[in-house]
């Protein structure tokens, strides 16, 4: 495997290929003659086996685990006739048994895998067909480099394309790239070089170019090519021409272009690694033991092997040898022999078939979380995905969670709420009907009375002087002009794009261009009710929706119709329109004439187009935009009549309230990065053709690139606005500040002749950001805008249920730290009795002096004896509990400080935050935020979880041991990287409390269980060596002895496991502090498994010896024997579950019943007939006259009870005497729940007695 | 003393009288049983040291390799022994005899004494007779009769189908045991009620040695009772283990007085 991966990069590295357009071979070239028959075709296969490879590759794979070996080291051990103990065949049981079962479980999740590969390969995209000379609809997996392909807005890209021809005039299209690397805004490509200019003539059958490409890699933004055409002309191409597969198509009514790889050598598939393998906390714990388990069979077969020779040795001469002893090999010999012998009677010592019990256990686990009807979003049809499934019980155990805050505590519904201007404060209250509005859409404002007052006095300027635009910018007030200009810079200072119509491409699905009177038909046989051509196109969409069938189901657009008064209302539609990529919907899409509209589901690009409801009867164009916050920002700017009309590369369009249309020049756009924090445009006014920057930002950015000023009202301003801006992140509003600077020509090209080295050099992205932040220095302040992101519901709550259960929650988030901060109380992240420690240092000594000094204060509080030297690892449980709670703030700045390797403050800050229940990080960058969990997990030594929706918190929700994605807004790159994804973070409380804290209660027991079932099992095996000479003799038939745990045994552990409660779920709910049991692990502990053992122990010694001791000096043969303490350990072991069940349900009682039953079932059948099986001794009649004999059931019972004693009355004594959390809790839940009902009894005695009186 | 005799030369005729006396009548079935201590009977080799398919009576020249070393009598006799193995080859051989001083000889039945299911099933003779299906085959080294030879006079109960046989041939399960060995004739004038009180006298012909095992033989005379055997250790238990229970009983009802109010 290794070579065939390497080779071939080798061998193509220097190579180039080239692809010819498969049109211009003629049709009918037999396929290995076809230029481009070696390359791949476009069908995917990310299944592991085939038909034919399953068995070996599947049993190759398994063999590669240790468990696995062993267990065929064991059959092979076997195949020695000196040391065989067991038949040969059926010591293959076992190793049978796992295997199988772990074959037909991976057989089950490969054909998943097929099935999603099926359904992609049969997607359908339209090709060029040079024999019929226009484009038809091919199934991707006949898709292959070389073919031209036709895609529509929306569409699914189904190979890497270059480009060739887009709808737009320009050439250019966009992409969603969030598939492939999950950045939600889009990205812009161009058709390649030369072919702008044509677009309008480009014809496919005419392209007969070969283009040159370099042969396939893993980099995704790495590409580079070359168009070879005809007239030998070399044109260049690189990733700006390349559309990826996996990404869609957006913004573009259509594109044309060239598949250059297909299949497996598409950037996506090289990118997509497999699944992680996750390990919990509980399994290293259990690994741990069954080390042990290892010791402990070690142990007892030197035992055995000292035991033999001992007892060999006491038969002194070799020839006076008693009739018994057979074989002679001198004692040492026959020791070690028997040492084998011992390793293969004793092998359930070491709990193989537990791995593969576990693993169903927590399948079914998975189903139960995946089913629970609470966890069910009604509102978004969505359940919990767990998308990992072997750390369900991690989730009983989280000790830190990581929470992002936009989106993840928030709604991610922006909504324009306050704006200063010039230092004046504009209020927009909140409407009331905003609970309905879908996430990531921009809601309409309510307009401020007075700002639109002034706008309308700016208005009236202009209709004053209408003969001169120039006059009117001088009969402004400078008040007046900064609202101008404030909303000039909200409608320019973006990147959003404007659709005056909803994309339609001509074509349809199955490549057909239609012409219009072909729709007017189609409207006439489907809808005649349908007359405008809003309904003819939706009559269209509906039609074909039923022809594509989309490749991921999550994206498919929705159609909702909304009833609603207005039917001025001209329809808005989004860009899901003539979409050739509809699912065939079950609904029918219903029309109604006059009102349509189409809104996006909030789920994969919510935020990436979003759709703006027409405040007023105008024809509102449709805004897409990158982030809601842009969006939030130009739909204000509407509202106040200034509006974005059109905007294109170069230029803009806007209608200025004051001014009138006037069509911007754009210099330069300086895109948005999370280091800058600021986003600017150079224009230049068409007619006075001044050159300005407008630049929107974080506070922290741009106030400190203000221009300094000695002007008096400027500083007022200047302050006016702090005041506002420290007011609105107090009310937890985003803020973002607004500032401009006049260039002049000389500035500005100055700029660009440096930028434009900057670009070119090596190491671009820095120097760009660099000069960039050149050119936004000396800025004049605006204003400021206050964006709104409520929490969502359920959130105070939840945060307020984790908190009380002891897990200690940090919220990473971008916000300023006002805003956080006042986030964080409403989101009862803090409380107010909490004393609120800040970290906001400027420099790595002031971040060293505050950290110690709060350090040394809370020693100060710590008892006596203990200080943070000596015990690096006391935590908020060592301090006193009247002592407030603390809660951290630290900001990015302080973050970089702690977090850099050479300052050595990451340790003390830890210890720090130890103290506080709860730390917000403000301004982090994705990266801070990988990087804190990473920290804390490795220093802290706890189990965390992180919890994001958005591309930011991938690397934090990889980092973490637990990661869970919101299957939110930002798209869903969260949720492929997450272990668990919900839908909301309210439920984090109910899958955490609840469900973390069964499984892992459940599954701590199981395993524990599990040790002792097989630990008890091999004791009585031991014990009778002592009693047969130390031969590894077994009393106990084959047959048991191996299906004893693989299947007489197995349901009641899995029972337990999977159902088991050890309190119901509403009082788990109500005292999350009883979470604290799996937090802090107290139901597995390194001692439970010596107490289990010392328990299984004991109940061997009970079993055995009773039986023993009944049996001594009678009749009774080894298989009667044996056949008796395989029933009695049978019942100890089920009477052990018995006790250790907490809630009673049919299942456990099932489950029971089905291994006492399936017990004698088979032990009734396989000794009635098989006289002579597999060469085994046979046990033909044994169970009837063990059953017949009264000793067999006297010894069962007096050994169960005996067995049992202690167990019990430890448990007993404990949950009387000294119950924990959990059982005090059970126990005032029931007498509270007993009183109610005694209540009523009694209530309605009283009316009935009443009324027989 | 016998064992020293057997033991030096196995093949030498050796005959043990023991007298006891029986304080009470033994009412009802009266059955005997011979005991031996410290003979490991359930060593592994030696449990696995049997041939079923030729104790089907499905002879064949080459038995299974279980039965090692005792397949074949030695290197220079092919022949196969019948029944192979360890197990038959250490077949309890003494015969014992049981004389009343009243009543003379007690009748003693060799046959009922092995499981039905094991004479019906698991042991068959192979078809003909018996000497001459056995021709072909040599006895186990100890044995001093042939298999067809073990009770000429009862052909049901001679060869493979031996109820003595068939009784040793369930290995017990530990080292020290009895095994059925003859039940007493009901039938017999005398004996209708069982064994009457009296003087006995045992007469065994001793050929089993138990010096090199250090073991010892036991002769048991027993009627059958609903434990079984005379075994006082689960009566003792029980009543040991029900007052721990009563007791903790008691216990836990102080304990949920005082405390189960909570």
């Amino acid at each position: 495997m290794f070579f065939w991966r390497r080779r071939p990069e080798d061998d193509t590295a220097r190579k180039v290929r080239v692809v010819v357009p498969n049109h211009t071979v003629p049709a009918g070239t037999p396929a290995k003659q076809h230029p481009n028959h070696v390359y791949p075709g476009n069908e995917v296969r990310t299944t592991k086996y085939t038909m034919l490879s399953f068995l070996p590759k599947n049993l190759f794979e398994q063999f590669h685990r240790v468990a696995n070996l062993y267990f065929l080291f064991i059959v092979l051990l076997n195949w020695f006739p000196a040391i065989n103990a067991f038949g040969k065949e059926i010591a293959m049981i076992p190793v049978a048994f796992v295997l199988g079962v772990t074959a037909v479980k991976d057989a089950f999740e490969d054909r998943r895998r097929h099935n999603s590969d099926k359904r992609i390969n049969n997607s359908t995209c339209r090709v060029y067909n040079s024999v019929q000379e226009r484009y038809v609809k091919t199934l991707w997996k006949n898709l292959r480099a070389g073919d031209l392909v036709h895609l529509s807005n929306n569409e699914f890209i189904p190979a890497d394309v270059l480009v060739l021809r887009t709808s737009d005039e320009h050439g250019l299209c966009y992409i969603d790239t969030c598939n492939l690397d999950g950045e939600t805004n889009l990205k812009q490509r161009n058709v390649i070089r030369g072919f702008a200019e044509k677009q309008s003539t480009f014809e496919a059958s005419q392209f007969r170019s070969n283009i040159e490409v370099d042969p396939p890699t893993t980099k995704i933004y790495r590409f580079h090519g070359t168009v070879v055409h005809e007239s030998g002309e070399r044109v260049p191409v690189g990733t700006d021409n390349l559309l990826l597969r996996e990404c869609v198509l957006k913004n573009t009514d259509f594109v044309e272009g060239m598949v250059v790889y297909a299949g497996h050598e598409t950037k996506a598939m090289l990118n997509n690694g497999g699944p992680r393998y996750k390990r919990s906390q509980l399994e290293r714990a259990m690994n741990r033991d069954v080390v042990w388990c290892v010791v402990i069979l070690v142990v007892l077969c030197i035992i055995g092997a000292i035991g033999c020779k001992l007892w060999l040795a006491s038969f002194t001469s070799p020839d006076f040898l008693p009739p018994f002893i057979t074989n002679y090999y001198s004692p040492s010999y026959e020791a070690v022999l028997t040492f084998w012998t011992y390793v293969i009677i004793l092998q359930v010592m070491i709990p193989l078939s537990l791995y593969v019990t576990i693993e169903m256990t927590k399948i079914l686990q998975v189903f139960h979380i995946h089913n629970d009807p609470h966890l069910y979003d009604e509102e978004r049809k969505k359940r919990v995905e767990c998308r990992a499934l072997n750390i369900t019980e991690e989730l009983g155990q989280v000790q830190y969670i990581f929470s992002d805050k936009t989106g993840t505590l928030t709604e991610n519904k922006m909504i324009f709420r306050r704006c200063t201007i010039d230092g004046v404060d504009y209020n927009h209250p909140p409407i009331a009907e905003m609970q309905n509005l879908r996430p990531g859409v921009a809601t309409p404002i309510h307009p401020n009375a007075r700002l639109q007052d002034e706008i309308q006095a700016l208005e009236r300027g202009m209709r004053l002087s209408t003969d001169s635009s120039l006059g009117s910018r001088t009969l402004k007030s400078t008040h007046e002009q900064r609202v101008q200009e404030f909303f000039i810079l909200l409608a320019l200072c973006n990147t959003v794009v404007v659709a005056k119509h909803p994309h339609h491409d001509s074509m349809n699905a199955s490549g057909v261009i239609e012409s219009p009177s072909v729709i007017t038909v189609e409207v006439q046989s489907n809808s005649s009710a349908a007359a405008t051509t809003t309904a003819t196109k939706y009559s269209r969409l509906n039609e074909s929706r039923s022809v594509t069938p989309s490749p991921t189901s999550s994206t498919r657009p929705r159609l909702l119709e909304l009833s609603g008064g207005q039917s001025s209302l001209s329809p808005i539609c989004s860009s899901s329109e003539s979409t050739p990529l509809g699912t065939p919907s079950p609904k029918p899409v219903r029309r109604l004439a006059n009102l349509l509209r189409v809104v996006r589901p909030g789920g994969k690009h919510g935020s990436s187009p979003a759709v703006t409801p027409s405040p007023s009867g105008d024809k509102k164009p449709i805004y897409e935009a990158e982030s809601p916050d842009e969006l939030a920002l130009v739909d204000a700017a509407y509202t106040y009549n200034c509006r974005l009309l059109k905007r294109v590369a170069s230029t803009a369009l806007i209608l200025v309230p004051g001014e009138g249309m006037v069509e911007y020049e754009l210099v330069q756009v300086l895109p948005f990065d999370s280091s800058r924090k600021s986003m600017s445009v150079v224009v230049r006014h068409p007619v006075t053709k001044q050159l300005t920057l407008y630049t929107k930002g974080a506070d922290s950015s741009i106030l400190s690139q203000l221009a300094p000023t000695d002007d008096p009202a400027m500083q007022l301003f200047i302050f006016n606005t702090q005041q506002h801006l420290n007011a609105y992140a107090r009310q937890g509003l985003r803020v973002l500040v607004m500032a401009k600077r006049n260039l002049s020509e000389a500035e500005f090209d100055a700029w660009h002749v440096l930028h434009k080295e900057a670009e070119m050099m090596h190491d671009h992205e820095r120097r760009i950001r660099e000069s960039f932040c050149r050119l936004e220095t000396n800025l004049i302040l605006l204003g400021a805008t206050g964006i709104e992101d409520r929490l969502q519901d359920g959130v105070p709550e939840t945060i307020a249920a984790l908190i009380e259960a002891g897990i200690v929650v940090w919220v990473l988030t971008g916000d300023k730290q006002e805003t956080a901060i006042n986030i964080a109380y409403s989101a009862k992240l803090f409380s107010p009795q909490m004393e609120l420690l800040k970290l906001a240092a400027r420099s790595k000594d002031a971040a060293e002096t505050t950290i110690t000094a709060y350090l040394q204060d809370i020693e100060r509080q710590l008892p006596h004896g203990s200080n943070l030297t000596s015990n690096p690892l006391a935590s908020l449980a060592d301090l006193p509990p009247h002592y407030p709670k603390r809660a951290l703030v630290v900001d990015g700045k302080t973050l970089t400080y702690i977090l850099d390797q050479r300052s050595n403050l990451k340790k003390p800050f830890l210890t720090l935050t130890r103290f506080c229940s709860s730390v917000l990080c403000c301004r982090a960058t994705p990266l801070q935020k990988a990087y804190i969990v990473k920290v804390v997990k490795e220093i802290l030594k706890v189990r965390t979880l992180a919890i994001g929706d958005g591309a930011n918190d991938v690397s934090m929700i990889q980092t973490a041991d637990i990661g869970v994605g919101i299957s939110g807004q930002e798209g869903m790159q969260a949720v492929m990287a997450s272990d668990f994804a919900l839908s909301r973070f309210k439920y984090l409380e109910r899958f955490l409390l609840v469900h973390g804290h069964w499984c892992y209660d459940r599954l701590a027991r199981m395993v524990l269980y599990f040790l002792y079932k097989n630990a008890t099992f091999v004791f009585l095996i031991f014990w009778y060596q002592i009693y047969c000479g130390f031969s590894g003799a077994v009393m106990m038939d084959q047959m048991y002895l191996m299906l004893y745990n693989l299947v007489f045994t197995s349901l009641p552990p899995i029972a337990i496991g999977v159902y088991d409660q050890d309190a119901p779920a509403d009082l788990l709910l109500s005292k999350p502090a009883l979470y604290k049991q799996g937090r802090l692990g107290s139901v597995y502990k390194p001692h439970s498994f010596w107490l289990t053992m010392a328990d299984s122990l004991y109940q061997s010694l009970v079993m055995f010896f009773i039986t023993a001791a009944a049996y001594s000096d009678s009749t009774v043969d080894i298989w009667e024997f044996g056949t008796s303490l395989t029933s009695t350990c049978m019942f100890v072991n089920l009477l052990h579950v018995a006790v250790e069940i907490k809630s009673w349900t049919i299942i456990h009682i099932l489950s029971m019943a089905c291994s006492i039953g399936g017990f004698y079932c088979f032990a009734f059948v396989y000794n009635s007939f098989c006289v002579s099986c597999f060469g085994l001794p046979s046990t033909y009649w044994v169970i009837y006259k063990t059953l017949g004999n009264s000793v067999y059931w006297f010894t069962t019972v007096l050994a169960s009870v005996l067995a049992l004693l202690p167990r019990f009355v430890i448990k007993v004594l404990r949950s009387s005497l000294a119950p924990n959390d959990v059982t005090k809790s059970l126990l005032e839940h029931r007498n509270i729940r007993r009183g109610e009902e005694f209540l009523v009894a009694w209530s309605s005695n009283t009316s009935s007695s009443s009324v027989l009186r | 003393m016998c064992a020293d005799v057997i033991l030096k030369d196995p093949t030498s005729e050796c005959t043990c009288d023991i007298t006891f006396t029986l304080d009470k009548d033994f009412a009802g079935k009266v059955y005997m049983y011979y005991g031996l201590t410290n003979f490991y009977q359930n060593h592994r080799r030696y449990v696995k040291s049997r041939d079923d398919s030729q104790l089907l009576g499905r002879l064949n020249p080459k038995p299974s390799s279980d039965c090692n070393p005792f397949t074949t009598t030695n290197a220079n006799d092919t022949r196969a022994i019948a029944p192979c193995g360890a197990i038959a080859n250490s077949l309890f051989n003494d015969e014992i005899e049981l004389i009343s001083e009243k009543l003379g000889q007690v009748k003693l039945l060799n046959t009922g004494i092995a499981w039905p299911s094991d004479k019906k099933m698991k042991f068959n003779n192979p078809s003909g007779d018996l000497t001459e299906a056995f021709k072909e085959y040599a006895k186990p080294p100890n044995w001093r009769k042939n298999v067809y030879e073990l009770d000429p006079n009862n052909p049901d109960n001679n060869g493979f189908e031996n109820e003595d046989l068939i009784v040793w041939m369930r290995t017990s399960a530990l080292p020290t045991f009895r095994k059925l060995y003859r039940r007493v004739d009901h039938t017999a004038t005398g004996f209708v009620q069982g064994l009457l009180a009296g003087n006995y006298l045992l007469k065994i012909k001793y050929n089993y040695s138990v010096k090199p095992f250090d073991g010892t033989k036991r002769v048991i005379l027993s009627t059958t009772s609903l434990l079984g055997g005379k075994n006082p250790f689960l009566g003792i238990a029980y009543i040991v283990v029900g007052s721990i229970c009563l007791l903790l009983g008691v216990l836990f009802l102080l304990i949920h007085i005082k405390c189960g109010k909570r």
